[in-house]
Formats: C-alpha cells, structure tokens, sequence
C-alpha cells in the first residue's frame, strides 16, 4: 500500500517538472504557420531566423519534426 | 403543393475563407471568415463518381438500385472567377497556391512567395490551407475543408479595362463537400486597397523599360490529392509535381526597346521580367512580380491597336543557380507566416 503510494507520489511529481529546451528549426519549421504552432510570436520569429529558442517540452513534443536540435534540455 | 415565392439574388451568394489549424478539420458555422466579395461567378466539380450504367439485369436502361454515387476518393474543385483583389486576399491565395513563403518580421510585413524545393507535410499540419465557404440559404450553406488554391491567374488590363489586378482562382478539396452548414459567425468584408497597375512603377522585360498595356500571370502548383483516410478523404495533397508552373504574358507597345525580343526569343535567351510597384524600401501596398530569370516562349504580332503596333510577349519563369522567380507583397499584415 505504502509503495503504492510512494509510486504515484513520484508520478505526480515528475508530471509537474516543467521540461524545457532550447531547439533550432529544421527545414520543415518554414512551412507552418504560427497559428498551428502557437508559439510567443517573438519565439516564432527567432526560429525562422535561426535562433536557439528555449520552449516547453509541450511545444516540442507537437511538432518535433518542426526542431532539428535539442541544443540543451532541462527539467525545472 | 404549393411552390415558393421567395426569390434569392445573385448577389446574396457570398462566398469566404478562413485558414485552419488543423488539417482535415474545417472551421466551424460559428467561426469567422474573409469575406471574398468581389467576383463575377463561383463554379463548383463536386468530384462525384456517379455510375449510371446499366447492369446485366436484362434491361436496356439503368436500373435505380444499381445506381452508384460516392463523393470518396473525389476532388472537390471551386472556382471563383474574376476576382478583383484586394491587399490581404492576394497574400491569402498566394500562400494557397506558392504553399511556399517568407514573411518579414517588422512592417509592412513584407511576403514573399517562391517556388519550394520541397512541400509541406499537410497530414502535420504544414502548409496553408482554409475552409471555403459558400452561404447560400440558410442551413443549405456549402463548407468545402482544408482547401488550397490549384491555380491563380492574375491580370490586369490598363487599356480595355480599369486596370486592377483581378483573376480566377481555382480552389480544390479533397474531402467531402458538406451541404448543410448553417454559417453564423462573423464574416468580414475586405477594405483595403486594391492594386492599381496603372500606378506601376516597374515595367521591365529583358532589362529594357515597356510600355505596359496588359498583362496576365498563371501559378499553377498541378496539386492532387493522395492517400484516403477512412472517410475516402484525402491524406494529403501534392504540390509542384514535376514542377510549379510560372507563366505569363505581357501586351507591350513595339518600339525601339522592345524590337530585339524576337531575337532573343528565337536565340532563348533568357532574362529578368519584373512588374509591379518596386519600391527600393518595401513599403504597404507593394506588389511586385520578379521573374528574375524568364524564357520568352512566344513573340506575338498584335499589330492593330488603336495605341500603334503591339507585341504579346509570352514568357516562362525557370531558376537559375541563385534564385527563383518570386513575388512579393506587402500587405502591413502581420499574419506569423
């Protein structure tokens, strides 16, 4: 019973770390408009101009075709 | 029985736009739409497969059980014909036809839509693609989903007519047409300028100025539709299979800067065709067509206009190692394209 709960205690606690990750934008990013994406506009703008953006783990695991590398992940 | 004394005009078909997130999931009745209000006619395939021959029944005529009609695995194709532009429209239908563009981050937000050497993945939501409306009575509105433009002719007459960039699109969707959509959201009606060719800045064949009487541009991407979900609708459509056709024709005044293209037609020389307003800082209003490298595919005697003698110079747009032909227009929109 107590293992049951220590497990579901961990789950949660690894549900709400908050991923985040700094990626760049493949080729493929150019073709989506940011009304699919709904990225901060400033964040859209950055990748289409080839910047290393950080953005969530939510962000990424939508599209991840989208962010060719994952420059640097960490969990908060 | 007695018949219906109501009678709908013409002008009470409207027809509207509206891009979706989502591909395969149209925009709802309640959601809004451009408002495309300027157009002479809409024509619509439906794509039905209709089979009405008749069966080995011993009959020589069909039979109504063996009648097949089916709209899986179609193509629906919309056409709106003489459409008269407007600055956001022609970014809208650019978009639907290049699926290709490059947007500026800072005012005017200036596009510019050129060929891909690629495509978007539509079955992941790349690409632009709308929802085509067409309201006609109430509850009998007509929705056509995740449509993209096929086709985009573009022209402009500054001597037979007003000289605004008008045309045709032809507009495709591979999924079922829905017959029943009862529109009820807000529906926006265009106010922004129109593209005046006369007011052009930019009239420029082979390097050498023109004097510009008409003109016209054909996008063709040749789309279809591939692959059929469980519904019989499209997974996808292709764009620029084998190519992405740039065409056009300009009717020019025959003079000393514009005999030699003759020449250089029958030699294929190639060279730059730009038209438009080409302003060197882009500026809301610009719309210019750089077909910065053309192959002149026909010279065309047009030797009795009330103007004097004319040629019609028929063109095709090809890449070179750097560049494609493009066009670009700024519209003060910023859409995050």
């Amino acid at each position: 019973m107590l293992m049951a709960f220590m497990i579901l205690v961990t789950t949660v606690i690894q549900s709400m770390r908050e991923v985040k990750m700094k990626v760049k934008a493949t080729a493929d990013f150019f073709f989506y408009r940011n009304q699919v994406l709904e990225l901060p506009k400033q964040k859209f703008r950055d990748l289409q101009a080839g910047k290393v953006v950080e953005i969530s783990g939510d962000d990424f695991k939508k599209y991840p075709k989208c962010y060719v590398e994952i420059v640097e992940k960490k969990e908060k | 029985m007695a018949i219906s004394g109501v009678v709908y005009s013409g002008k009470e078909v409207q027809v509207g736009i509206s891009q979706e997130a989502t591909f395969g999931t149209a925009i709802a009745d309640a959601g809004a739409f451009v408002q495309i209000a300027e157009f002479d006619s809409v024509s619509i395939d439906y794509g039905l497969t209709l089979d009405l021959t008749p069966k080995n029944r011993g009959k020589r005529i069909a039979y109504d059980a063996d009648v097949y009609a089916s709209q899986t695995g179609g193509l629906r194709t919309i056409t709106l014909s003489n459409v008269v532009f407007r600055k956001v429209e022609i970014a809208e239908f650019l978009y639907g036809v290049f699926q290709n563009v490059t947007e500026a981050a800072a005012t005017p937000y200036m596009k510019t839509f050129s060929v891909s050497d690629s495509q978007p993945n539509f079955a992941a939501n790349a690409g632009y693609f709308f929802t085509l409306g067409i309201k006609n009575v109430s509850n009998h509105d007509e929705k056509f989903t995740s449509c993209i433009v096929q086709e985009l002719r573009l022209r402009a007459d500054m001597v037979g007519g007003d000289g605004r960039l008008r045309g045709d699109v032809v507009i495709i969707s591979g999924f079922a047409a829905t017959t029943n959509a009862a529109f009820s959201g807000t529906w926006t009606i265009n106010t922004q300028a129109y593209f005046d060719a006369h007011l052009f800045d930019t009239k420029t064949v082979l390097t050498k100025d023109v004097v510009l009487y008409n003109m016209e541009f054909v996008i063709n991407n040749n789309a279809k539709r591939f692959g059929n979900n469980t519904s019989g609708n499209c997974q996808g459509y292709s764009i620029g299979v084998p190519e992405l056709l740039l065409t056009g024709s300009v009717n020019i005044k025959y003079d000393a800067e514009t005999v030699g293209f003759l020449a250089s037609m029958l030699a294929g020389t190639e060279g730059v065709i730009e038209i438009g307003y080409d302003t060197a800082t882009p500026t809301d209003g610009d719309i210019v067509f750089d077909f910065n490298e053309a192959q002149l595919t026909a010279v065309d005697h047009d030797d009795n206009r009330e103007e004097g003698i004319a040629r019609t110079i028929n063109f095709k747009g090809v890449a070179t190692a750097a560049a494609t032909p493009e066009i670009r227009v700024c519209d003060a929109l910023d859409q995050t394209w």
